[in-house]
């Protein structure tokens, strides 16, 4: 009992002191899967949009495969994304493996599928509701794109949060696309698992604990924005 | 013809029907003469299902409508339709109505700004432009469900139950909006279950029965001879669907 209380101690200590190394691995962590939320959102967005708002042939299709990658497991993404980056893959000559731009990609293949089925969904469900509204004031086709993601602003941005949750926590994909590579690709997710393999208990474990608080403040926000939305009638 | 005075609608051979069952059913109808027309008929009748196939909203299993000469469309076209249960979509009072006025750009110029908050002003609505419209009053909805069909200057306008859950004052200050918007050559059609309000505004009456135009003509005589036996009824308040 005694050794868990000391490892949490020293966990919390460098926390508070803002550890050098502790900070730089979060830093990283959050820059990587900030841009891949971004980078995926300005794909899957416009995307999900048009699968929501229009009937064409392929479009369940579509649906149906957004929908099961949506739970594609982050080591195969990663193993795919290797092949593809390796030396003599197709990509091979970006030299991206083993830097973060690798981990960008890997995580933009984990966020894009939720984004975009979940933008679908909502999509779709706003175009029953205001079907009969735009036809009876006569919208035009290429407005209604822009008021339905006005919209849905609030359901967004929890999707984004959704998306970011997804590509922080995940580990299986940046640690063979990245290496965890000291000061280069090393994530939090990385570095728990490997100073815990190593019996470096109390960085694992102070990684994990901003780990968490990151998860819990995803998750409040996403809470916050349902009681704004509910007080503005928007829910 | 085309009369730019009198806009008309022209029903022919118009049928809608619903697994099978035909729920309205019109050989011919014409709507050509000017000032207001009412819609009459009992609940489930079929005159929401007439407005909504004008307007384009719903597509006629078969048959045709002509406005002005030329058919219904969801893409052409200068009617608006006040629905009888109005929508709102999740933003603010100025919001709602600046979306639907038609225009190029994505922002509004100077000129529309001004254009929106003239319109909510004169619907009563001017202190509440930042609001979120979901938070309105059943009648403050409904008027700005009106504010929202009017801004597009429409031709036609099909209005739906305008003043179903509203005061008697709201009333009659939504009735002079028709009137003047009537006055100024837009042709109105609605729907009402308010007797006396349909003599006040209309001059020209349809009535529905089963989905089926029982009757139709001028206003005064329309309440004072109804021909059909349906008309009697349901002016008497005996007729139920
Ligand atoms: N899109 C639709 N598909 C199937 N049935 C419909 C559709 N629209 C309307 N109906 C049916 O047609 C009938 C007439 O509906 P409508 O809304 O026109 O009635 P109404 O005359 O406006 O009645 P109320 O006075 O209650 O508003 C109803 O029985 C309704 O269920
Ligand atoms: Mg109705």
């Amino acid at each position: 009992m005694d050794f868990i209380i000391e490892i949490f101690n020293l966990a919390l200590e460098l926390i508070i002191s803002f550890d050098e190394v502790v900070f730089e691995i979060v830093w990283l962590s959050i820059k990587v899967s900030f841009t891949a939320l971004i980078l995926s959102c300005l794909v899957a967005v416009p995307l999900g949009t048009v699968l929501g708002l229009n009937r064409f042939f392929g479009r369940n299709f579509l649906i149906l495969l957004f929908n099961t990658l949506m739970g594609l497991p982050p080591v195969v993404v990663g193993l795919s994304v290797y092949l593809i980056l390796s030396r003599s893959g197709p990509l091979g000559w970006m030299n991206f493996l083993y830097t973060p731009y690798a981990m960008i990609i890997a995580q933009m293949i984990l966020i894009i599928p939720i984004v975009t089925s979940l933008t679908c969904q909502k999509v779709e469900e706003l175009f029953m509701e205001y079907r009969e509204l735009f036809l009876s004031v006569r919208v035009k086709k290429s407005q209604q794109f822009w008021v339905y993601l006005l919209d849905a602003r609030y359901a967004l941005l929890t999707i984004f949060l959704a998306g970011f949750g997804r590509a922080i926590s995940e580990v299986g994909a940046v640690i063979i696309v990245g290496g965890n590579i000291d000061h280069v690709t090393r994530m939090m997710t990385t570095a728990i698992a490997m100073h815990t393999s190593r019996g470096d208990l109390s960085l694992a474990i102070a990684l994990g604990l901003i780990l968490l608080f990151i998860a819990l403040l995803v998750n409040l926000t996403v809470f916050i924005l349902k009681v704004i939305a509910k007080r503005f009638g928007y829910d | 013809m085309i009369n730019n005075i009198h806009p008309t609608v022209e029903i022919e051979n118009l049928n809608f029907s619903y697994k099978g069952k035909p729920l309205l059913n019109i050989d011919y109808l014409k709507i050509d003469k000017p000032g207001i027309t009412v819609v009459l008929g009992p609940n489930g009748a079929g005159k929401s299902l007439l407005l909504k196939l004008i307007q384009g909203i719903e597509k006629p299993t078969f048959g045709q409508i002509r406005l002005n000469g030329m058919p219904v469309s969801d893409k052409e076209g200068h009617q608006c339709m006040v629905l009888q249960t109005p929508t709102f979509l999740r933003l603010s009072v100025y919001q709602n109505i600046a979306v639907c006025l038609r225009r190029d750009n994505f922002f509004l110029g100077q000129d529309q700004k001004n254009e929106v908050l003239a319109m909510l002003e004169k619907v009563g609505l001017g202190d509440k432009i930042n609001l979120p419209a979901r938070l309105l009053s059943g009648g403050e909805k409904q008027k700005l469900s009106l504010a929202r069909a009017l801004i597009s200057r429409p031709k036609i306008l099909l209005v739906d139950e305008p003043t179903s859950t509203i005061d008697p004052a709201t009333t009659s200050f939504i009735e002079d909006i028709i009137k003047t918007r009537a006055e100024n050559d837009t042709k109105i059609i609605f729907v009402t279950h308010d007797i006396h309000q349909a003599l006040r505004l209309a001059r020209h009456a349809i009535m529905i029965y089963k989905g089926n135009v029982v009757e139709e003509g001028d206003v005064e005589r329309f309440f004072k001879t109804p021909n059909s036996p349906h008309t009697r009824d349901y002016l008497a308040g005996k007729l139920l669907r």
